[in-house]
């Protein structure tokens, strides 16, 4: 990892100094990166000034690309020891596989609360293979003669590995019958521990009944496995 | 189609005392052999003179609703505020001109298009469909150049509208997905097409480079075609509790 920029200005009438950084961070895993999360700090005298912090950006990075962050820092100069213009930048990176993982989709039930499931089996190295979606369309208020349902999606999602999987996502997109999307949920956990289980659930409020009719809804799970760290430190003059 | 009232009340608008708001509920069924998936609405509000002193219309007041043949759906009227002094000392004496129209929908995939590997690529399909009396002069996606990590992706879509009716509401969509069918990103472009007119719709995404490798594009049209139309005036407003 490397800084590829460090800017800074003269303070401004509120004696505020803008910095601007940019640094690059490769892949040196053997792994495809899809997610960079990073955090940027700026110390002086090992005391914190500011900082960028819990960044987190989608992406596709293959063995040796590289991934460029930046971030745009303000810091009042009563902050600053005057007689030191030397600053710390820290950069900490974090890089992540992704699993994803379609996982099949549900023909609507004619009739609300009437449960249908589907069953996927999941290759993944962090989560139980086997997973089961249920889903079940219920009128508005309990009410038989309501216009419009609601559809609750439940399924169980398990850690069965000793690592931590992040950011564990399942997505619902609700299609009409004529194949257009018409909405879609997500429910998520940031982090799920190593054997460990959680519940999603997914759902569309009130939708008009009627609409319903020859609707499905596709479903897809992704998680992300931490692959690699990066640390960087360097020290950096402001400008004058 | 007939419209009915289902209410038309009032309050003081957001600047108190100096203003009305007036809000407009009305019901209709669908009596046409369409689906009704969109309702534009538009209101003229007179003074006890006889006056349009507020209301509300244009191209973005419009509400999605469904109802199949048979049903019923209630919605809103757009409508303005009203300055008070405009009434006179009867706020409550007013009417509202209300007219709505109903708009079935028509949807279609137009394909599934793999993103330009290179900068300066392209892709092309090239046959034509035709939906909702519109016709869609095949697409084509083109991958923009650029200094910087990100990446452009351009979607050029040419839809004629040969009736001699106005298309309301043409939408096209365009969905980026990686190469593992994760949705990375999607654009809309929406547009209404004069009779015998011609519209090049150009949705876009940004993205990084990287993160385009296998990348395809869907891209899909919604056509919005007006099937009805009904006009109401309600009057004697009641206070909003």
């Amino acid at each position: 990892m490397v800084i590829k920029q460090f800017e800074s200005e003269a303070p401004d009438d509120d004696g505020d100094i803008s910095i601007d950084i940019a640094f690059e961070v490769k892949n040196e895993s053997e792994k495809d990166v899809s997610l960079v999360k990073w955090d940027l700090l700026l110390l002086q005298n090992g005391s914190p000034l500011d900082g960028s912090m819990r960044n987190s950006e989608e992406c596709l990075l293959d063995k040796g690309d590289v991934y460029d962050g930046s971030a745009w820092l303000r810091i009042n100069q009563r902050l600053i020891d005057p007689s030191a213009q030397d600053v710390t930048v820290k950069v900490f990176a974090k890089m992540y596989e992704r699993e994803f993982f379609k996982l099949g989709e549900i023909v609507l039930p004619e009739e609300a609360n009437i449960p249908v499931t589907v069953a996927a089996n999941i290759d993944s190295s962090l989560l139980e293979s086997d997973v089961k979606v249920s889903l079940i369309r219920i009128p508005d208020d309990n009410d038989e003669n309501a216009k419009e349902h609601s559809i609750d999606l439940k399924t169980v999602i398990t850690n069965k590995s000793d690592e931590y999987a992040e950011e564990v996502e399942l997505k619902v997109v609700l299609f009409d019958r004529s194949g257009a999307e018409v909405d879609d949920s997500r429910d998520m956990v940031e982090v799920l521990g190593p054997h460990s289980g959680t519940m999603f659930q997914p759902s569309f409020w009130s939708q008009p009944k009627s609409k319903l009719k020859g609707s499905r809804v596709e479903l897809s799970l992704k998680v992300y496995r931490l692959v690699g760290t990066q640390v960087l430190v360097e020290s950096k003059r402001l400008s004058d | 189609m007939q419209l009915v009232k289902d209410r038309f009340d009032w309050s003081s608008g957001w600047r108190g005392d100096f203003e009305v708001e007036y809000g407009i509920d009305v019901v209709a069924t669908n009596d046409t052999d369409y689906v009704i998936e969109l309702v534009k609405t538009s209101s003229l509000i007179l003074s006890a003179d006889g006056v349009a002193v507020g209301g509300a219309g244009g191209y973005w007041y419009e509400e999605n609703v469904y109802m199949d043949p048979g049903e019923s759906s209630t919605f809103s009227v757009a409508t303005s505020n009203i300055f008070r002094s405009l009434l006179g000392d009867d706020v409550e004496n007013v009417s509202a001109h209300v007219d709505v129209t109903f708009f079935t929908k028509q949807f279609a995939v137009l394909g599934e298009f793999q993103v330009p590997q290179t900068d300066g690529g392209a892709s092309v399909v090239s046959s034509t469909t035709e939906i909702g009396g519109i016709q869609i002069v095949g697409a084509s996606i083109i991958r923009e150049p650029s200094d910087d990590a990100d990446r452009t992706i351009t979607a050029i879509v040419g839809v004629k509208n040969p009736s001699s009716e106005t298309i309301q509401k043409t939408e096209i969509k365009m969905v980026l997905l990686d190469r593992d069918g994760q949705q990375i990103d999607q654009s809309e472009s929406d547009e209404t097409i004069p009779r015998n007119a011609s519209i090049v719709f150009q949705p876009s995404i940004s993205e990084k480079a990287g993160r385009l490798r296998g990348a395809t594009v869907k891209l899909t049209a919604t056509v919005y075609t007006a099937v009805a139309s009904d006009s109401l005036v309600v009057s004697d407003p009641c206070k909003r509790d």
